[in-house]
């Protein structure tokens, strides 16, 4: 995504905060993107991605007065966006709410084949881990998270976290396996 | 199973989820666009509920104000009405007619009221007092006859004077010795119950009342045979205190204050008092209040100043955040119920609109080779000038309903215009705002509004008036169609000119 114009980019904050609701509409359809992407590897789907979506942009647009405009916005949608689906993720600890993955067949695969596989197959691999792997997994790795804060954020110890994300990965690779094995197939057939 | 080392798998899903770039759903924007109305209290349901404090408050301070007018003025009819019993008072020389039938009936009643009490001057007599809170639950010929058998009665046991009435117990000081009394001075039966009268009238005040009569005039005095005083307060006559029937006594205890007032009474021995010149009373405060509410109500002035909030739109559609408006209006009743209404109104409006509503000067301009403005959303400040006519077309006690239209012209002022296009980083975008102003638009609006207007008192009333400006012609820099609506929350003085 090209990065905004700053000047537009002020002036829609500025009708954000005026709470214009044409303002509001540009500035969600601007980083709709990006937000998205970041809800969808917190989340198991698309629905419950756009549930922490609008969750997190309202957040944006009630508390828009207290967002420092010497820093970037975006650092900041994306804390907000990371913040409100770990609150979705506590809530789900709570209900208890876990499901397992199927193990992959262990097949060794060819790497070309797995660079074949698009970006939303990938994260669409990241949502069907359990909610504790995929939290642990999305903050560690790709949101950078040291094991420490994530413990801190989780309420979970740092061992914890270290193993959830080191049972993440073979789940990741067992998934990427099967994925792989099935691209294969399709391509040699 | 794939053999990825960490770094390598990390990189991979790391790479993936920064390109991503998922499709805008304009659905998951028409969801938070919902919640955000809700929050911003734009829908009905979350205006109520941000509104309703102020809106029972608004409804409680004229209800409160008119219970307080209403249960007030109650109280203060029941001192008038007091006021009216007291004989020689200013309020008794009222010659109105409907004063005077007023008199009458308020006469009769007391009459009545006082074969009442004469049952319960017997109750008195007994040994056993009751307090005189008690019930009587006698009717007034039953108990006068009871009465009239105690007073007839030789046994019958009297007070001394020197006991006070406190406690429920009266006097019989009016009753000759042969009557059981004490030989001091009589006044007739239905003096003798005034003497209980409630309202604390006196002998000499009942006298007064009887020379009045029973339709509140004053009767001649030379009719009268005398002087009327002297007629209350001259000694009974003993041959007609003799002892009689209880049922002549109750005929005569049945001649009202009324009917005595029509008798022509001769006495033997009759002084001659100075006749006493009754002077025009004085106006008093409620004959100037009943003035002055005469003249309100044929007042023709009134002033009004009202705030709405302004809820503009460009073809009645995509209400954005409401503006404010105020307004100082005078009314002038050129019939009645009919009135020329005029003044001035400012308001600041917002409003949203597509480009293909608004015709832009940029957008006219041949030369223009820029995209198109996708939406506007536009902003200003409106002097207003409404040339109104109002009916009211119901009007009950302080209440009444009405309906207005007429014409606006509109002075556009600090007009702010804000461009939206469908690519915000098009390089061909040359203007992508306008400020200014782009003063009258004469006669541009049509105005339609009812309403509803309750008095809280002689010269203030409360109102509340929803209305609709209709465009007759485009206004502004943008050209536009510009309707309004909103509800006038207004006070409506109406000065009293002398």
């Amino acid at each position: 995504m090209p990065e905004y114009n700053s000047a537009v980019l002020h002036e829609l904050l500025d009708g954000c905060l005026r709470k214009n609701r044409r303002s509001q509409e540009l500035l969600y359809k601007q980083f709709y993107g990006y937000a998205m992407s970041i809800c969808l590897r917190y989340t198991r789907s698309r629905e419950e991605a756009k549930e922490i979506l609008n969750d997190g942009f309202l957040k944006v647009f009630t508390k828009l007065d207290s967002f420092d405009s010497d820093r970037s916005f975006k650092t900041w949608l994306s804390r907000i966006m990371i913040n409100t689906a770990l609150d979705h993720y506590r809530q789900e600890v709570r209900r208890d709410v876990f499901d397992d993955v199927e193990m992959a067949e262990q097949v060794s695969v060819d790497e070309t084949v797995i660079s074949k596989i698009a970006h939303e197959e990938l994260v669409g691999l990241i949502q069907k881990l359990t909610p504790s792997y995929r939290i642990v997994f999305s903050l560690s790795v790709i949101d950078g998270y040291t094991h420490e804060e994530i413990a801190d954020q989780l309420n979970i110890s740092v061992g914890a976290s270290k193993s959830n994300l080191s049972r993440a990965r073979e789940k990741l690779r067992e998934m990427l396996s099967k994925i792989s094995i099935d691209n294969y197939d399709r391509v040699t057939r | 199973m794939i053999e990825l080392p960490d770094d390598e798998l990390d990189k991979l899903f790391r790479k993936s989820s920064e390109e991503l770039d998922p499709q805008f759903d304009p659905e998951d924007w028409n969801s938070l666009k919902k919640r955000l109305d809700e929050t911003d209290g734009k829908t009905p349901a979350a205006w109520f509920r941000k509104w309703w404090p102020l809106g029972l408050l608004l409804l409680m301070i004229p209800g409160g104000i008119a219970s307080y007018y209403l249960f007030g003025n109650e109280e203060k009819n029941q001192v008038n009405e007091q006021i009216q019993l007291v004989p020689g008072s200013k309020v008794t020389e009222n010659k109105s007619a409907a004063q005077e039938q007023t008199n009458a009936k308020i006469i009769e009643k007391i009459d009545k009221e006082a074969l009442t009490n004469a049952a319960q001057e017997k109750e008195n007599t007994e040994p056993s007092i009751s307090p005189r809170s008690e019930k009587d639950t006698r009717t007034p010929e039953s108990s006068l006859k009871s009465d009239l058998k105690a007073v007839s009665s030789k046994s019958s046991k009297t007070l001394p004077r020197s006991l006070s009435k406190a406690g429920g117990v009266y006097l019989e000081p009016n009753r000759s010795k042969r009557e059981g009394g004490d030989g001091a001075l009589s006044l007739n039966a239905d003096e003798k119950v005034h003497k209980n009268d409630p309202n604390g009238t006196s002998a000499s005040e009942l006298g007064a009342r009887q020379a009045i009569g029973s339709n509140g005039v004053t009767p001649n005095r030379t009719e009268m045979g005398g002087n009327a005083d002297a007629t209350n307060m001259s000694p009974v006559n003993v041959q007609q205190n003799e002892v009689i029937s209880a049922d002549d006594q109750l005929d005569r205890m049945q001649i009202t204050v009324s009917n005595l007032g029509n008798k022509q009474i001769n006495w033997a021995n009759r002084i001659d008092y100075p006749v006493i010149a009754v002077t025009e009373a004085e106006p008093d405060a409620n004959q100037e209040k009943s003035k002055e509410s005469i003249e309100i109500s044929n007042a023709k002035w009134a002033v009004r100043f009202g705030y709405s909030p302004d809820l503009s739109t460009v073809g009645m559609k995509d209400f954005t955040k409401p503006g404010t408006a105020v307004s100082l209006l005078v009314e002038y009743s050129i019939v009645p119920r009919l009135f020329v209404q005029t003044g001035a109104v400012w308001s600041s409006k917002g409003y949203y609109g597509d480009g293909k509503s608004y015709k832009l000067p940029l957008m006219q301009d041949p030369h223009y080779y820029g995209p198109d403005v996708k939406s506007v959303d536009g902003f200003c400040k409106v002097l207003e000038i409404p040339l109104n006519l109002r009916y009211d077309v119901l009007q009950i006690a302080r209440s009444s309903i009405f309906a207005g239209g007429g014409f606006s012209s509109y002075h556009m002022n600090k007009e702010k215009y804000k461009y939206s296009f469908e690519n915000e980083m098009d390089p061909k975008i040359k203007m992508r705002s306008w400020n200014g102003k782009t003063g009258w638009y004469w006669f541009s609006h049509l105005n339609v509004s009812a309403g509803y207007e309750y008095k809280i008192s002689q010269k203030l009333s409360l109102l509340a008036e929803p209305y609709l400006r209709v465009p007759l012609k485009r206004v502004g820099y943008g050209k536009v169609n510009l309707f309004t609506t909103g509800m006038w929350l207004s006070l409506r003085y109406t000065p009293a000119f002398r």
